[in-house]
């Protein structure tokens, strides 16, 4: 505390000595002052005062023009600028350090005055623009009228506002980051210095990832909303082409029995050409070059270009080549730019390809088509997931139209689920009726039926007779084969076979 | 009763606790002796001093993977006879069935849900490999 107190009353004075040196150069005028000249308003003796002018000078206040063998000390309008334009030898050693810090800084420093005018950038912002000291910003960076601002600095000239913060596009289409606020200049005026990065990269990559999250929701709504994979696939194009604006697409699936490739879900694609006769050859066309994505077991990317009036060739592959000339038929139809195949698969197991394309001057960036390739396996799951439980119920309706009863229960032994034959032989109208009450109470002797099932969680499975008891009180003998079954995460559930016996024993 | 006389040791490996109690259980109640664990790493702990006639091995598990476990298996001569059964829940495709069914010591595999008929009719066939 003491040492901050003298250190204080020590600087005070020399402060004060400061101010009184830069008024006195002010008032002197625009053409600078020279030692001789501020020794009159400021009188100290040379050295003394030549001391507090180099003390000025390293704090950037003020600076010096060598004319001939006198100094002319000027105010400095922009400390900042002003050690830019030194030359190196001119330079403190101090002013050294600080101008190739900021001449290197990854990002760009802007010093602006009040008109916009450009008083200083340093070489990031060279790289990009060009030297455009003296011009106004709008122009420069934003191709915009010089009375325009498109970062907002008016608030920070009105002193309504003491930092912007914004994001803009400037004219070559880049996304600049940038932090402004006013700086305090020795004369008394202000500046504003601003702080700009290139976030293009940065803001194309949050872009892509907020796609492909957008595009993960909705393919998981997709595959919670369908029933049948023509939905999934509909739903999966319609929501692509809503994020990645292609101009038409196709989803095939693959068919095991027929080795086939079929067309589940198509989008964009102009009515006229696709119900011509060619448009029907089109779909061949269109077959083979998934087939050819999908054995490579990579991405296929195809770019076309107009080679005679509606003839066509792709990039990169020579004429002879079948697939080219595939490709080249499917771009005469749709006038395509270019198209994009990619196998849907999950960890090896084929289900069909995606197909994209585009005709018109939009193409997929290399982001569009990473995240196209990110999601692939994503729409290959869903697919996956739809085609099992289809198989899932093909294989309930088996169970369904079985002439055995067949019954489910829980591991507590209450009927989770009873097949037709079940309800038909113990004279129940509907599953309702058995479902959830306890499983004993369809057999003659309870205590028999309760024993089985204890079996059946301690052993797993087990195999004997039992005297069922229907619901009008008949009965009849049967054999029952029953097994736990265990599933991811535990033990499920009992599933029965009933397999009744021929003979009824009569009422119980 | 020949069962009594040969009684055949099953290590179950699986992550899932449930599976595991229930899947013992029910190999002991039809005349098994079992050996449990939770992982890759106490599955290989474990065979450093038993020797199970079989294998029951759950292919997700965290820690260790199915080849790293087998690859230790491979290497120690006294588990050679050892014969090993998958347990899944998820479908293997073919690549990576055909890289699991490389290793001389798997005979089969088991998809969960399954049934303890499956199971019991799997590990005998197993057995009379």
């Amino acid at each position: 505390m003491l040492t901050g107190f003298l250190i204080f009353k020590k600087m005070k004075p020399e402060e004060e000595i400061y101010t009184r040196i830069i008024n006195a150069i002010q008032d002197i005028g625009g053409i600078g002052a020279t030692i001789e000249e501020i020794s009159k308003a400021v009188p100290l003796g040379r050295h003394t005062l030549s001391k507090y002018l180099n003390h000025l000078r390293a704090d950037g206040r003020i600076s010096y023009k060598q004319i001939g063998r006198a100094k002319i000390w000027f105010v400095s309008k922009s400390p900042l600028q002003h050690i830019f334009l030194l030359s190196e030898e001119e330079k403190t050693y101090t002013e050294k350090i600080f101008s190739r810090i900021l001449s290197y800084v990854p990002e760009g420093i802007l010093i602006l005055d009040f008109d916009f005018n450009i008083l200083f950038m340093n070489r990031y912002l060279t790289a990009l623009y060009g030297n455009c000291i003296g011009q106004k910003y709008p122009r420069s960076f934003f191709a915009s009228d010089c009375g325009d601002d498109p970062c907002g600095f008016t608030g920070i000239v009105d002193a309504t506002v003491e930092e912007v913060e914004c994001r803009v596009e400037d004219k070559a289409g880049r996304i600049l980051e940038l932090k402004a606020s006013r700086v305090e200049n020795p004369d008394g005026s202000f500046s504003i210095i601003a702080i700009i990065r290139d976030a293009t990269e940065k803001v194309k990559y949050e872009q892509r990832i907020k796609n492909l999250s957008e595009l993960h929701r909705m393919l998981g709504e997709a595959v919670n909303r369908s029933y049948t994979i023509n939905q999934l696939c509909s739903t999966i194009l319609k929501n692509m082409r809503n994020v990645l604006s292609f101009d038409m697409g196709d989803i095939l699936i693959y068919d095991r029995i027929k080795d086939m490739l079929f067309c589940y879900a198509r989008i964009g694609y102009p009515r006229e050409a696709e119900a011509s006769e060619v448009g029907v050859k089109a779909e061949d066309w269109k077959r083979r070059i998934a087939m050819e994505a999908i054995m490579r077991r990579k991405a296929l990317y195809l770019q076309f270009y107009r080679a005679r009036a509606r003839t066509y060739r792709v990039k990169g592959m020579s004429d002879d080549n079948e697939l080219a000339q595939t490709a080249s038929h499917l771009a005469s139809v749709y006038n395509l730019k270019e198209g994009y195949a990619i196998p849907l698969t999950t960890s090896g197991e084929l289900h069909g390809a995606l197909l994209i394309f585009n005709s018109s001057g939009r193409t997929l960036s290399d982001d569009d088509r990473s995240l196209l390739e990110g999601v692939s396996e994503a729409i290959a799951g869903g697919i996956a997931k739809i085609k099992a439980e289809e198989e899932w119920k093909l294989k309930a309706s088996a169970v369904g139209i079985a002439t055995q009863p067949i019954f489910m229960t829980s591991l507590e032994g209450k009927p989770t689920y009873v097949n037709p034959a079940f309800l038909a032989l113990w004279g129940y109208d509907d599953e309702d009726e058995v479902l959830g009450r306890p499983y004993s109470e369809f057999w003659r002797d309870k205590s028999e039926a309760e024993a089985v099932l204890t079996a059946v969680r301690e052993k797993g499975t087990w195999e004997g007779d039992l005297v069922a008891l229907r619901r009008d009180g008949s009965t009849f003998n049967a054999r029952l084969a029953a097994s736990l079954i265990i599933g991811k995460k535990g033990p499920l559930q009992l599933v029965a076979v009933v397999m009744p016996e021929t003979t009824a024993t009569g009422l119980a | 009763m020949s069962k009594m006389c040969e009684r055949k040791t099953i290590m179950i490996v699986d992550d899932e606790p449930d599976v595991l109690l229930s899947v013992a259980q029910i190999l002991d109640a039809n005349n098994y002796r079992t050996i449990k664990a939770r992982d890759g790493q106490e599955c290989l702990h474990k065979l450093k001093t038993e020797s199970p006639d079989i294998l029951l091995l759950d292919i997700m598990m965290p820690g260790l993977t199915t080849k790293e476990i087998l690859r230790e298996i491979e290497k120690d001569s006294r588990l050679s006879g050892m014969k090993i059964l998958f347990l899944t829940a998820v479908h293997l495709q073919e690549a990576e069935e055909e890289d699991l069914f490389a290793f001389k010591q798997v005979v089969g595999l088991i998809g969960k849900p399954f049934s303890v008929r499956e199971l019991l009719d799997s590990i005998e066939k197993a057995i009379q490999r």
